[in-house]
């Protein structure tokens, strides 16, 4: 690929633009664009470059890509609609930061799959790249469009816009995929034998290869090369995958901007809504030190302020107390912070709200998520309003003195007295946090409780069970909202209509692509924006398509049946997930794996791991 | 620049209180869209060291794009940067040829003869005195590829500034719009 550099066109818009450093590249740890290297790939986040930049799998891939002989990566993100409007008057096409050169111009195009509102970004991205819609109508020119993250374990309703789709974690298949399409193309293959290439590595998924077949209710293979089931990839030693140290530093304020070392990935906590704990079990720590190095050598490399160890349940590590210590010491004078993203109610004690306090308090954020213990044993959170009192006292002693609680309504089971739960429980929090301050600063105390609707999701014990109607979640708000709250409780809560959204796409099969398109011809992007999210664009797009948005949202699984996704396996068994949801009905809870007994989810036997501890077993 | 202090491992020293912080502080905000060529920062450091030696630890961890030009101590005395550098000089490129120069030139005339200009900050008019705000008369130079140099200079003071769009909305439509490529600000000083 010679300089195909666009610079020279997008600089003279960007006065007209907000926030033109979005555009600009250069910033520190940034790769150089390569005019020598023989492969070239671009990372595409499907939003605006403050919200991909920090994206943690991204930074990963962006390592791992840049270090592979003869390869250079790029980024790549949505430009925000007023850049979009001034390139498609001029016909300037999407282009990747690092050389300013046209997306559809590169090998490779990864596409992060970050959640379901991200869906007609993507088309909204191939559309500026110049690149078919559809995998089916690219030819041999066209870039591989490959997909991968969290939305990829139910791929269905994004499946034909992409060529291939990467399930589980990517830092060995992004090699293996580079590798074997960059041979294959060398060697002159056309782009159905490089497809056929790609669908016999472990985690890859090719969707042109599989159709509905009436008689199993299944997608099929129609192909020798593909398996009838796409196992996802796992890591089985994180300690041995190296951290990234050298993320590349804004210039501006984006979402997450700090250091990110991730301490351990999967949580088998067993919360039956949670989709991440089941998809990306088990659980496998890295050592504190080398957590301690990546902190030491991260900071140095980047200059980042804070620095936020991060992972699904980032208090359970076994080290957590020596871990914050060290990395307490090794900072202490710079006014470099440590955070933790969300803290476990039951493990938050005297001893770690001081260890988390270090010079500075960062935001603090407990998820009781139900408000009565009936409801939290049907979801498996296993922590007590004590728990939550308790901890709630131990940071307002430490110094905190605003505090963030998450809760879900419309989870199943779910009553008026579970919504009148959340008020009491709040505001027992909020007491708990008013007796922990000296008398003179309780005026100081703030709290914020913030409601998600819950959205049932794939690969999880809820997944046949439908989400509840629009108007009875608007009932439901209207209850909470009119629950005596204390005066320093802040009620914040998500927009149902999105929610409904997401729960129309998150559990839909092929078919759902349809109505996706529809919806993006019809002017829906930045659906995850709310000042961009319309739902009468949707609702339109459903009657073209002769759907029923609610009825989507609504839907209940036979438990016996297929499902759109029993194709991909992210190891737990199906019979497990629903073993959970009959625990679920019967209000039984079911251990976690990590502090107790295997529970026989399937997952390590199934993919061959094991729960990797740094230290002693947490039981 | 906070990152890049940090990165240079110099001694820098931070606020006490509840959210410690590096103590820096910057001159006059760049104005969106415009590039900086020669910014200042006011860094607090607990030691001496030598200047050779900060610039050189400040310049191996400095972004390619974002280089640190110099340094200096200054007395703890001096006034903030927001208050004593309040000349800007900008240098903006645009698309034009000869004729569009001489254009250009008589809108320039034409608008100091006026002797104000008439802005829109938050949906209410604000009208700056030219003699006050701009420093001389804008400068234009014709250089290769249909490019033109439009230099001026733009005085702050606590009432407030013009950005140099302001000027540039100001200059367009004589006889039509302006095709700028670039804004750079060139020059932040204490005096003109
Ligand atoms: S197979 Fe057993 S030990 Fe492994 S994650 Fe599942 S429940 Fe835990």
């Amino acid at each position: 690929m010679q300089s195909l550099s666009l610079w020279h066109r997008v600089e003279p818009l960007l006065r007209f633009v907000e926030r033109p450093s979005r555009y600009i590249n250069h910033e520190y740890n940034a790769a150089q664009s390569s005019e020598s290297a023989d492969y070239k790939v671009t990372l595409l986040y499907p939003d605006t470059y403050e919200i991909g930049q920090a994206n943690q799998a991204l930074i990963i891939l962006y390592q791992i890509i840049r270090d592979l002989q003869g390869c250079s990566v790029e980024r790549s993100y949505l430009p925000w609609v007023d850049m979009m409007a001034l390139m498609r008057e001029k016909s300037i096409p999407l282009f990747s930061l690092e050389s300013c050169s046209p997306v559809a111009a590169f090998d490779l195009v990864g596409i992060t799959l970050p959640h379901e509102m991200a869906a007609t970004n993507i088309l909204e991205a191939l559309d500026l790249a110049g690149i078919p819609l559809h995998s089916t109508q690219r030819g041999d020119s066209d870039p591989l469009v490959l997909a991968g993250g969290p939305g990829a374990f139910n791929p269905e309703p994004i499946a034909c816009f992409f060529d291939a789709i990467a399930i589980g974690e990517g830092e060995e298949l992004i090699v293996e995929v580079v590798e074997m399409h960059r041979q294959l193309k060398a060697q002159g293959a056309n782009r159905q034998q490089i497809l056929e290439a790609l669908s016999s590595i472990e985690g890859i998924y090719v969707p042109q290869f599989y159709a509905y077949d009436r008689l199993s209710g299944r997608l099929e293979p129609q192909r020798d090369c593909a398996a009838s089931a796409i196992r996802k990839r796992i890591v089985k030693d994180l300690d041995a995958v190296p951290v990234p140290t050298c993320p590349i530093v804004p210039y501006v304020d984006v979402a997450h901007d700090r250091l990110t070392v991730e301490i351990l990935r999967g949580c088998t906590r067993g919360c039956r809504f949670c989709q991440a704990g089941m998809i990306y079990r088990p659980v496998r720590e890295r050592k504190a030190d080398t957590i301690i190095n990546a902190i030491a050598n991260g900071i140095a490399c980047t200059g980042f302020e804070e620095v936020s160890l991060t992972s699904l349940s980032s208090t359970d590590h076994s080290q957590i107390a020596e871990i914050l210590r060290r990395a307490n010491n090794l900072l202490s004078g710079t006014a470099v912070g440590v955070s933790l993203p969300s803290q476990r109610l039951d493990a938050f004690g005297v001893e770690m709200a001081q260890l988390i306090a270090g010079e500075k308090k960062a935001g603090l954020t407990f998820a009781p998520e139900a408000g009565t213990q009936r409801l939290r044993d049907i979801i498996n959170k296993n922590v007590t309003e004590s728990d939550l009192l308790s901890a709630v006292y131990h940071a307002y002693t430490a110094g905190w003195r605003r505090c963030k609680l998450y809760f879900m309504i419309g989870l199943p089971g779910e009553t008026d007295e579970d919504i009148q739960g959340i008020a009491n429980l709040a505001n027992a929090a909020y007491l708990a946090a008013k007796d922990a301050v000296p008398d003179e600063q309780r005026g100081s105390v703030r709290m914020s409780v913030s409601v998600a609707v819950f959205v049932p999701k794939p690969q999880t014990p809820f997944q046949w069970m439908g989400q509840i109607a629009l108007s009875e979640i608007q009932r439901r708000i209207e209850l909470l909202k009119k629950s005596k709250l204390h005066k320093g409780i802040d009620l914040h809560w998500h927009d149902p209509a999105t929610s409904l959204l997401e729960a129309a796409l998150s559990r839909g099969g092929r078919e759902t692509s349809q109505l996706i398109e529809a919806a993006w011809r019809g002017g829906a992007t930045f659906d995850a924006w709310t000042e961009r999210f319309n739902l009468d664009i949707w609702l339109d797009a459903a009657r073209n398509c002769g759907v029923d948005l609610q009825a989507l949202a609504s839907r209940d699984y036979d438990c016996s049946g297929p499902l759109p996704w029993d194709h991909i396996e992210c190891g737990v068994e199906k019979e497990y997930l629903f073993k959970e949801w009959q625990n679920a009905q019967a209000g039984v809870t079911t251990e976690d794996c990590s502090f107790a007994s295997c529970t026989a989810c399937g997952v390590c036997q199934d993919l061959d791991v094991q729960i990797a501890l740094a230290g002693d077993y947490r039981g | 620049m906070e990152r890049v202090v940090r990165r240079s491992q110099l001694p820098y020293v931070i606020t006490a209180g509840f959210s410690a912080h590096m103590k820096h502080a910057f001159g006059p905000a760049l104005p969106v869209g415009t590039g900086g060529l020669a910014e200042l920062l006011d860094v607090w450091i607990s030691d001496y060291i030598p200047v050779s030696q900060a610039l050189q630890s400040l310049e191996e961890v400095a972004p390619v794009s974002l280089p640190v030009i110099a340094v200096s101590y200054i007395e703890k005395s001096t006034p903030s940067l927001q208050v004593s550098h309040r000349y800007s000089t900008y240098e903006v490129l645009l698309r034009a040829d000869a004729r569009k120069q001489a254009d250009i030139e008589r809108a320039c005339t034409g608008l100091l003869a006026s002797g104000s200009l008439a802005v829109q900050r938050k949906g209410k008019m604000k009208n700056f005195d030219l003699s006050r705000y701009l420093g001389s008369k804008p400068k234009t130079e014709l250089m290769e590829d249909d490019l033109l140099r439009l230099g001026f200079v733009l005085i702050a003071d606590e009432n407030g500034s013009l950005r140099p769009e302001n000027l540039l909305d100001a200059l367009s439509g004589y006889p039509d719009r302006l095709d700028v490529v670039s804004i750079t600000r060139v020059r932040l000083s204490d005096s003109l």
